[in-house]
């Protein structure tokens, strides 16, 4: 069984309160303490399914992604992958 | 042997005591606790549980019969069957609805971020009371519902105080676990190892 799932981490803990409130009613995201193997952030992220990864995008056009870092997480079998993901990336293969 | 218990208008814990004298008084048969409120179904089913008891709960009249067997009927087939992670004999009592002092918001999120972290980590502990404004978290935060749920999966009891629910008026929001008395809290606390208090 494959699950695959997006991180979002955040330079400060007011970044990340703020994003979830953007984020919070909207969509399916879940406010998590940050995976212990992502070292260069704050200790909260934001957690959201690969599949609302799309509309996340248009929500957040507007917001100053500076600070934030994506990440694509690929969990098979008790084996778990962590990709890094480009805003800019992100947002030109969603176009 | 079958003793019958009515301990319809009788307040809590008083059916729980009992129905625990009664169990304590056979060494093999049935016994049958007749109640009226669902508070009581759930505490008299939560001792016979916890006596690892095989019981059943028939409803009529807006009463409830709870049916323990003792004895040779002790085991049921789904306790052999069913393989679960250890749980940790350790009980974690939550007494608010934020972790930590200071801004709201901050406890807020840190509660939420606390109850996934706890989801993700073996051994999970035995239980999880929720007293006072912790009950909110129970009945009103859906996002520690979801791991709350995740963890009652593993075999973690989720227990919130009764009467604190009653204080805050959500009782018919309750969304995961079972509601629980002072005696069963303390006895849960007691008997663990390991306490934890947030």
């Amino acid at each position: 069984m494959e699950r695959n799932y997006m991180i979002i981490t955040f330079s400060s803990t007011h970044q990340a309160i703020h994003f979830e409130r953007l984020l919070l009613g909207r969509f399916a995201i879940e406010m998590i303490p940050t995976p212990r193997d992502i070292t260069a952030s704050c200790g909260l992220s934001l957690k959201f399914e690969k599949e609302d990864l799309s509309s996340i995008l248009d929500a957040l056009k507007a917001e100053d992604l500076s600070g934030k870092q994506l990440y694509e997480y690929i969990e098979e079998k008790q084996i778990r992958k962590m990709i890094t993901i480009g805003w800019e990336d992100a947002y030109a293969t969603k176009a | 042997m079958e003793v019958k218990i009515d301990a319809r208008g009788l307040a809590c814990p008083k059916p729980v005591i009992e129905t625990k004298k009664a169990l304590e008084g056979i060494n093999e048969g049935n016994i049958i606790t007749l109640v009226d409120n669902a508070v009581a179904r759930d505490n008299v089913s939560k001792l016979a549980k916890s006596l690892k008891l095989h019981f059943s709960v028939s409803e009529a009249d807006g009463n409830f019969e709870i049916s323990i067997f003792k004895g040779a009927y002790a085991q049921s087939p789904e306790d052999m069957v069913q393989k679960r992670p250890d749980l940790a004999n350790l009980v974690i009592l939550v007494g608010k609805d934020t972790l930590g002092e200071g801004e709201r918001e901050l406890g807020e999120t840190l509660i939420k971020s606390y109850f996934y972290a706890l989801s993700e980590s073996e051994p999970y502990p035995k239980a999880i009371l929720f007293v006072n404004s912790g009950v909110k978290l129970t009945t009103l935060n859906s996002q520690v519902i979801e791991h709350l749920k995740k963890l009652t999966e593993y075999g973690t009891e989720i227990l919130s105080c009764g009467l604190c629910l009653d204080y805050y008026q959500i009782k018919d929001f309750l969304q995961v676990g079972g509601v629980t008395n002072m005696y069963h809290i303390i006895e849960l606390m007691n008997e663990a190892n390991n306490t934890i208090t947030l």
